[in-house]
């Protein structure tokens, strides 16, 4: 037997028993084993497929057979480690029913959830992935994972399911083409031509393969920053301050260096957000854009022209972008914040105590930065100590988030 | 709404992010082989191919040029596997490439695609391309995000 073909079966084999080690392990919800039974199947798939191989077939088709069996374990390897982390002790099992509940009331009541601590800093969503239809996969960063003021980041990789959901790339990517396409004749052909001078301006205009092989890459930036810019209004319609809030404190003041060529530059983000913030009617502190570092832009030459085309061409979107999140939020049932609940939430927890009734995971969230923030909170609370301040806070933001779940809950079944 | 994206074969088209398509057009390499060996005549996952191809390009039955249907990104993944599999001094035309691609869903769709084995084995090719070129695209895309600033 051609070796290669055996390993490949011996490697799908493995993972497949991992599967179902891993379905032994103790979820706290049904979400994680349903995403395990769908690999399961998609991994005896891949064997029946890897069996159909002859060894007599010709190398080449061996060789994509085993090679797309590899790839498939690249992919699905950390998915599969995901799913384990959902079950850590170390998440906040008390957001899992109110963000499932929001998650629903946005993507339909079919959507299934996995939130999980991550060992990564930056919160992330795993999408597109094609085994697990209608799945959202949330990773939030494990030293934060059970800190209720930085939920309003899983928002933002909301906003990723719904761009998806919502098939926006197909929406705006011919928006994209035709603005990356008229940016570079129109505007920046000198320096096109000057690096690429084999390509004539007629190559870009005629739609030729050869010119396509440039623009896509600024292509692919423009469009992976649109969807980021995206995801941070919709974090911000979904969550409100609490959103720049829980934003600011992840990442502020930024991280030195080259910037990331699939998100707009820093000092754009930021001001993308205030752009947001003013149609969404959201308040934000004079001094919020100054709290962000400028990042480097790319000194390759060919990569820092491809960048800021695609640049121009994302910022130019900005507007589309925020009527679209509006209209998804006009035509769902999305909670906003209400000052007057965050004030009745606010009160509460001034007296150090939950609430006593329902409210929205938004009004909550606000609720508590607005304490957070508020250096004379418990001053004449001798019993909760300084030092225990932020502990005690979470602490009655989580059991507000399970006190007005139980509420929903027997709203459901009267 | 449906969280899903078009999940309906019969309506579904080529999309380079489809985690899937490789998988898919590997597996159509495999049945062509087999197929070409009289090994068996399984033609699920070359149907299925068939019909992502076709509902990837809008073709007008009043003579007018062909259309893509697809991203912008797909459309050059399909170039560059298509290109691959027809080896040097391939078009650089997206029109040409279109008709190719069409050329290559009606064989893989044909009710007897064994019947011209030269244009089966070049449907064969094409599938191993294709598979390799969506792999190549979306490993372009991950090295784009580097995972941590030591880790190698």
């Amino acid at each position: 037997m051609d070796i290669t073909i055996d390993h490949a079966r011996k490697r799908i084999a493995a993972i497949r028993a991992e599967i179902e080690r891993l379905k032994q392990s103790e979820f706290p919800y049904t979400h994680p084993r349903d995403a395990l039974d769908q690999l399961g199947k998609m991994f005896e798939r891949q064997q029946a497929v890897l069996e159909k191989v002859s060894p007599n077939a010709p190398a080449s088709v061996i060789f994509t057979a085993c090679s797309t069996s590899v790839y498939q374990l690249f992919v699905y390897v950390p998915i599969l480690g995901f799913i384990l982390r959902s079950a850590n002790v170390r998440n906040a099992f008390e957001t899992y029913a109110p963000l499932l509940r929001l998650t629903r009331s946005i993507l339909g009541p079919d959507t299934k959830l996995i939130i999980s601590s991550e060992w990564a800093y930056s919160p992330h969503v795993y999408q597109s992935i094609t085994d697990l239809p209608g799945f959202v996969l949330i990773g939030l960063p494990a030293p934060e994972s059970a800190n209720p003021l930085l939920i309003p980041l899983a928002g933002h990789e909301l906003g990723h399911a719904v761009w998806k959901a919502e098939n926006y790339s197909t929406k705006f990517g011919k928006q994209i083409e035709d603005g990356i396409l008229k940016e570079i004749t129109n505007n920046r052909w000198k320096e096109y031509e000057a690096l690429f001078p084999q390509v004539k301006k007629e190559h870009y205009l005629n739609n030729d393969i050869i010119a396509r092989t440039i623009w896509i890459a600024a292509y692919t930036y423009a469009l992976r920053q649109a969807e980021e810019i995206f995801c941070d209004i919709f974090g911000m319609r979904l969550f409100s301050e609490a959103y720049l809030r829980a934003f600011e404190y992840l990442i502020a003041p930024g991280v030195p260096g080259e910037r990331s060529v699939l998100y707009p530059n820093m000092e754009r983000r930021v001001l993308h957000l205030m752009e947001a913030a003013k149609a969404l009617t959201v308040s934000v502190e004079a001094t919020f854009t100054s709290r962000f570092k400028a990042e480097d832009e790319p000194r390759e030459s060919t990569t820092k022209l491809l960048v800021s085309t695609a640049d121009a061409v994302s910022a130019a979107l900005v507007p589309d972008l925020i009527t679209q999140v509006l209209d998804i939020a006009l035509s769902r049932v999305i909670p906003q914040r209400a000052f007057a609940k965050v004030e009745e939430v606010c009160a509460g927890f001034g007296k150090v105590i939950p609430t006593t009734m329902a409210y929205s995971v938004t009004d909550i969230l606000n609720a508590g930065w607005s304490c957070y923030l508020n250096d004379d909170l418990w001053k004449n609370y001798q019993q909760v100590q300084e030092e225990n301040r932020g502990r005690v806070l979470k602490d009655l933001m989580l059991k507000s988030l399970e006190v007005s779940e139980a509420f929903e809950r027997s709203r459901e079944v009267q | 709404m449906s969280y899903a994206l078009e999940t309906d074969p019969a309506r579904k088209g080529l999309r380079a992010l489809d985690l899937e398509l490789p998988l898919l057009a590997s597996e159509a390499a495999i049945d062509i082989d087999n197929l070409l060996s009289n090994r068996s005549k399984e033609l699920t996952a070359i149907r299925l191919l068939a019909d992502q191809l076709k509902n990837s390009i809008e073709i007008s039955s009043s003579g007018a040029p062909l259309r893509s249907l697809m991203d912008p990104a797909t459309l050059t993944v399909l170039g560059d596997a298509v290109a691959r599999a027809a080896g040097e001094g391939y078009t650089k035309k997206i029109d040409d490439l279109l008709a190719e691609a069409v050329k290559i869903g009606t064989e893989l769709s044909s009710d007897d695609p064994t019947k011209n084995i030269t244009e089966l084995e070049r449907a064969r090719d094409f599938c191993v391309a294709l598979s390799m070129a969506v792999v190549a695209y979306h490993k372009s895309i991950s090295d784009l995000s580097p995972q941590h600033p030591f880790r190698r």
